[in-house]
């Protein structure tokens, strides 16, 4: 194809406004299908991460050695001792991504108001730290834990719901202690919040630290929990630590967020085969919809081609005639549906409509469209991919017209 | 977060036109610390306070450097940085300034503001300011300049953050101390802001009531705002 083909073939194109409309709106309606929708599932994995992350599970957990192979039979065997707590927090201080870290000591229990006795899931925190850690969490009644709170303690918002309490109340804690014991404290409700996770809501307490090891009589924590400025450079960090802890002889295990997080990668694999399903099914439609005008166009023009033959085109000519034509639909079309599309996730962003509640959640959530580089990459090159393939039938169709009989076509 | 940009702006303009404040608030609440209204005598205030000895005009002169940050379209991290730096020698002295504390924390929610493109720091500078002004109130819960802090700018956050129930708290105790001993635009200010909080928590009609009760109560501008939002529902 030269120069002058491409020009023929630009000129048959803005010749024919009302079909390179039709088509231009089909290749348009695949882009913005395919970067809004790419761009809101997208959002959601980014969201139900971070969620996860700043909510309960920060970006990595710090570990004494065994503990998550063990612990459900000897949980007290596998606490990290204060002094071991301050090595681990100095090798942390010195690296370049923490942001925070704060210690928690799990226990199990039963809280009873007087009336009933309800079983929980018991955490002992840094206040402040956990604060800044789990921003995701929402404080629906009362008020936030500060340290000062001795007795304080934050209830899921289920568990409230459950009890015959109100904020300010106090309520009566039990636990087993590491040794068998059983031992009780008084809890004051100081606030009521919302993790996002129903589950987590019907059992939650949370507690100043130094509560908690009264009640467990130990000086121990379970866990360290790290938050990272960078959700990418988790995997990096989780090495520098395990390279640190080796040096020092510091019996440790960590986890990092996404092996701890089963039912993201559940939801993620889920809504791989929906984006899947449905981008198959988008560009169906879009190539259906081009082969279609373009055959159209071949019908319309059979006695325009039957010309272009009998002056000495070959059939490869009125080929690439037809597919550079569709080429520049292709990239019109996409640089179209690029725009729109762009345009229309910031404006669904920027409306803040707010989606349904998801199973298992507690909270809801504005409706995110992010603008992802790699699909507007891909929906670009799909969008003139796409019309290059449909056009293939219709081009060879037009190319073996019988010169003869495509001139008497009327 | 962008919301909290305007509420700033617009919290300062209207703390500053209601006062001085006279003493008609209920025994035991605290009244607001007043700031100048124009942006030269805020400069002015900041100027002088900042040259002083004396802890109380240090004390204003943080209040309206907050105000003038908060106002300014020129979005300054360093100066923000350099005020949190002085919130926190002025707390340090004294930490139970409960107006002080909000102040601060209304300052590290407008910081967050500047950072939405990374999650991270947004996250915690907005935990951050949230913490600082709960912590406020709970030092002093009959301070009516930390609760006024804290009212309009959680009634201003998005209603997924679920902090509407506090402004909605915050303001209503801010209106039935204050009445109308400050001015009919200074309560129509109040309780348009009372308002959004109530509509942000999901009460409809109660948000109505109160936009239309404050569209008749003069001829201001948060009259006319309430008349605006009226119409928008």
């Amino acid at each position: 194809m030269n120069g002058l083909g491409i020009k023929i073939a630009l000129l048959n194109v803005l010749r024919n406004s009302r079909r390179s409309l039709i088509t231009l709106a089909a290749i348009t309606f695949g882009c913005v299908s395919l970067i809004v929708f790419g761009g809101f599932v997208q959002s959601m994995y980014d969201g139900m991460r971070e969620s996860m992350i700043r909510s309960q599970l920060g970006h990595i957990q710090v570990y004494a050695q065994g503990y998550n192979q063990f612990s459900k039979l000897a949980p007290e065997k596998y606490l990290i001792s204060p002094e071991t707590l301050e090595q681990v927090q100095t090798i942390l201080e010195n690296n370049d991504h923490t942001l925070i870290t704060t210690p928690r000591l799990n226990f199990n229990g039963l809280l009873s108001d007087g009336k009933q006795s309800l079983a929980i899931m018991g955490i002992g925190v840094d206040a402040e730290n956990e604060a800044l850690l789990s921003s995701a969490i929402n404080i629906v009644a009362g008020e936030d834990l500060f340290p000062e709170d001795a007795d304080g303690a934050l209830i899921g918002q289920g568990l409230y719901e459950s009890l015959n309490a109100k904020t300010g109340d106090y309520l009566t804690l039990l636990a087993s202690t590491p040794d068998g014991a059983i031992n009780a404290v008084d809890i004051r409700i100081v606030g009521v919040i919302n993790t996002g996770t129903k589950a987590l809501d019907d059992r939650l307490v949370r507690m100043n630290l130094k509560h908690a090891q009264d009640l467990m009589y130990t000086s121990d924590v379970t866990r360290l929990v790290v938050l990272i400025d960078d959700t990418l450079a988790t995997e990096s960090t989780q090495q520098h630590l395990k390279q640190a802890f080796a040096s020092e002889n510091l019996k440790l295990e960590t986890k990092r967020w996404d092996q701890l997080a089963d039912y993201y990668h559940q939801v993620v694999g889920l809504f791989d085969g929906v984006f899947g399903f449905v981008s198959i099914i988008v560009l169906i439609i879009v190539a259906l919809s081009i082969s279609n005008t373009m055959m159209m166009a071949v019908m319309e023009r059979t006695r325009e081609l039957g010309t272009i033959r009998a002056m000495g085109a070959t059939p490869m000519q009125v080929v690439n005639l037809i597919l550079m034509e569709a080429t520049f639909l292709g990239l019109m079309g996409s640089t179209l549906g690029l725009g729109l599309g762009v345009g229309a996730a910031e404006l669904i962003t920027w409306a803040e409509w707010m989606m349904p509640t998801p199973p298992g959640s507690t909270q809801d959530y504005p409706i995110r469209v992010l603008v992802v580089d790699t699909i507007l990459v891909q929906t670009y090159f799909l969008g003139v991919i796409i019309a290059l393939i449909s056009s293939i039938y219709p081009a060879i169709k037009a190319a073996n017209l019988p010169v003869a009989d495509a001139l008497r076509f009327s | 977060m962008p919301h909290l940009k305007t509420v700033f702006s617009i919290f300062f303009v209207i703390l500053v036109s209601a006062s001085p404040f006279s003493t008609a608030v209920e025994e035991g609440f605290i009244e607001p610390t007043a700031i100048a209204i124009t942006k030269e005598q805020r400069q002015q205030q900041v100027k002088t306070g900042w040259t002083s000895e004396v802890t109380i005009e240090k004390r204003v002169a943080a209040l309206a450097e907050l105000a003038l940050i908060t106002t300014d379209t020129i979005k300054d991290l360093e100066r923000i940085d350099r005020l949190l730096t002085r919130f926190e020698e002025l707390l340090s002295g004294n930490k139970n300034d409960p107006e002080l504390t909000a102040a601060m924390g209304s300052l590290y929610s407008y910081k967050a503001s500047l950072f939405t493109d990374n999650l991270a720091k947004l996250s915690i500078l907005s935990r951050k300011g949230t913490r600082y002004m709960d912590k406020a109130i709970k030092d002093g819960p009959r301070n009516l300049g930390a609760r006024l802090q804290r009212g309009v700018a959680c009634a201003n956050m998005p209603p997924f953050v679920k902090r509407a129930h506090f402004a909605v708290e915050d303001l209503t105790i801010v209106r039935d101390q204050i009445n109308e001993d400050y001015g009919v635009e200074f309560k129509n200010f109040v309780e348009y802001f009372l308002a959004l909080a109530t509509l942000r928590n999901g009460q409809e009609s109660a948000a109505r009531k109160l936009w239309k009760t404050a569209s008749l109560r003069g001829d201001n501008l948060w009259a006319t705002k309430s008349k605006e939002a009226l119409a928008k529902l």
